[in-house]
């Protein structure tokens, strides 16, 4: 029987940060206003296959996602989140891995980690919009980890912009998952343009092989994001196709 | 209600010398049965970078071969894709004419525009622009047929005045066709007076509509060509077993391994946020079939009667010709899917065939 192409992802190492999550149904945030940009980017598939857990396939081609946001309200306040994804399939759907993701806010980062899943780490979320680009950082200490720009802005009108569920590494009663979210958003106005991007490595913690080559798409615009429940469980060791669970 | 078979040519890994080549030979031993057995198609493909899921980028040569070693069956382009970075229109009116002949007016021209970034993003083409390169592209190539001399100046192809040369064996010029996968496409080929080549795997109900809605544009169509094709094909896995059980278990194989590897690439909406991507495509459909529904609903694996039961649908529903998938990644053996096909023709085949009074009829 012919097989498929998975993920080689070290799960090991990744687990030592990942964070306990408290409960599959955790209360939904409902943030509004929310100003994202996103860069979608196609990388070598060997060093992207690295980064997938062995339970995901790996998209063809392989690319990252590079998602930088101001949330300018929620039950812990303000905050800025950046996240860098992987895409991979979960069975047949598509979804991003979360490799890192960055929060300047105490509060906001302990509720994403203990209620969705989140690896994530502090950093400086900065993003300023100007009528003919955005321009987005994450800043760790006095180090710019990640800088995105997206230029020649032209907008998108009557586009629904298809934003991906994710997946995160995390435990739960002691095992390890993955924990497949539920984001429904809602965009009320999008443009898109072209994206520049330079990202640490070491800092994201992908590898210095992993090289953005080809760019696919960039976006910015506001949307509405209601965080949901989890919607669905894998084990990150075993095919998706094998242990994938619907929460009920 | 017709029937025809439709190749991806999907080569498992790992790969070696053969793997290509005995996908390739037993394609063709498969189109030799098929004609004998009274199939009335094959169509072929156009894909490229789809690592195992098709290894069929040059269609034409393949169609071709298939023409040398028949000589009834219809020989269909199932698509060839009318995108400048992947071919001028010169190109394909000129090998489709050349096609006609060597086939002795057997060939069936279908028409489309590629619905993933893995392809279009390889050859760096605009996924924003490639409906309307197609709209150009089926607009003149029925005229480099028929048109002595030709010139053209238009918005993503333009030529000064040529001949255009061979020219088509069939009079005035070979069918054509669109494929059909993402919603509104039914109208675009109804209104070109264009066959509607289904290529979703949508359900039945959702496919109905898609039909209904061709059938009453089309009556009032303004065709591309010199005449109306006003034919529904729509596309089916085939795996016909005595015992429906062994059937499912073996032509099962088929559709377990064709959705993971159709789904692993990046079909256009996934990379691209623009209004032509985020148009729904065969993934999309594939998706949404996964998600519910009765899986065996108007599917051709099973027993005869299950086969014969659930193809009586879709000829009630008004489609005319239905195109089987026997294979993905060779999961069946070859001498199964060739058993396969007999017992289909033998127990299903007739009763879809017409009756003398029917065919003198027509």
């Amino acid at each position: 029987m012919p097989m498929h192409r998975y993920g080689n992802g070290d799960i090991k190492s990744w687990l030592a940060s990942a964070p306990v999550i408290a409960s599959l149904k955790p209360e939904p945030w409902t943030l509004k206003g929310v100003r994202t940009m996103e860069a979608r980017c196609e990388v070598d598939d060997d060093p992207a296959d690295a980064l997938v857990p062995p339970s995901l396939r790996p998209a063809m081609p392989a690319y990252v996602s590079i998602v930088i946001s101001r949330i300018p309200d929620s039950p812990v306040g303000a905050f800025g989140l950046a996240e860098v994804r992987v895409a991979a399939r979960v069975g047949p759907r598509p979804t991003y891995f979360i490799l890192k993701s960055f929060c300047d806010s105490d509060d906001a980062r302990k509720e994403l980690a203990s209620r969705w899943g989140y690896r994530v780490a502090a950093g400086a979320v900065a993003m300023r919009e100007d009528h003919y680009r955005a321009v987005g950082t994450v800043t760790v200490g006095r180090k710019v980890v990640l800088d995105f720009t997206l230029s020649h802005r032209e907008p998108l009108p009557g586009t629904r912009f298809n934003q991906l569920a994710t997946v995160n590494l995390c435990k739960l009663d002691g095992k390890p998952i993955l924990a497949g979210l539920a984001i429904e958003s809602n965009f009320g106005a999008n443009d898109k343009g072209k994206q520049r991007i330079t990202l640490d490595n070491d800092a994201i913690g992908v590898g210095r092989s992993l090289k953005l080559l080809n760019p696919t798409a960039a976006t910015v615009g506001v949307t509405d994001w209601t965080m949901g429940a989890i919607e669905f469980t894998v084990d990150p060791a075993q095919p998706a196709e094998q242990t994938m669970a619907f929460v009920t | 209600m017709k029937f025809g078979l439709a190749f991806e040519l999907s080569v498992p890994r790992p790969w070696h010398r053969e793997s290509e080549r005995t996908v390739y030979m037993n394609a063709l031993e498969q189109v030799r049965l098929a004609e004998e057995l009274g199939f009335e198609y094959i169509w072929a493909v156009e894909h490229h970078f789809l690592e195992e899921y098709s290894h069929c980028s040059s269609p034409e040569i393949f169609l071709t071969a298939a023409a040398m070693q028949t000589q009834k069956i219809r020989l269909g382009h199932g698509i060839v894709v009318c995108v400048p970075e992947y071919a001028s229109p010169i190109r394909i009116a000129e090998r489709t004419a050349t096609m006609d002949i060597i086939s002795g007016g057997r060939m069936e021209v279908g028409t489309g525009r590629s619905a993933t970034w893995t392809e279009l993003g390889g050859f760096r083409a605009d996924p924003d622009l490639t409906k309307k390169t197609w709209d150009e592209y089926v607009h003149v190539i029925p005229k480099m047929w028929m048109q002595e001399r030709f010139s053209y100046e238009g918005q993503f192809f333009s030529m000064p005045q040529r001949t255009i040369l061979p020219k088509p064996y069939q009079k005035p010029h070979p069918p054509m066709w669109v494929a059909v996968s993402s919603p509104g496409t039914e109208i675009d080929a109804a209104e070109r007076g264009l066959g509607s080549l289904g290529i979703s795997f949508a359900p039945m109900a959702q496919q109905e509509k898609v039909l209904q809605s061709y059938r009453r544009i089309i009556k009032n169509c303004e065709p591309v060509g010199a005449f109306v094709n006003n034919t529904v094909a729509t596309i089916n896995f085939l795996y016909c077993d005595k015992d429906d059980k062994r059937a499912l278990d073996i032509g099962g194989g088929i559709t377990s391994m064709f959705m993971p590897l159709a789904t692993q690439f990046l079909h256009n909406p996934e990379a691209l946020p623009t209004k032509p991507g985020a148009s729904q495509g065969l993934l999309a459909a594939l998706r949404a079939r996964l998600a519910g529904g009765n899986p065996r609903e108007g599917s051709a694996i099973g027993d005869p009667h299950h086969i014969t039961r659930e193809l009586k649908k879709w000829e009630a529903m008004g489609v005319d010709c239905v195109n089987f998938m026997l294979n993905c990644v060779e999961v069946v053996p070859q001498d199964k899917v060739l058993a396969s096909l007999r017992l289909f023709a033998k127990e299903v085949m007739p009763h879809f065939q017409k009756t003398p009074a029917q065919a003198a009829a027509e």
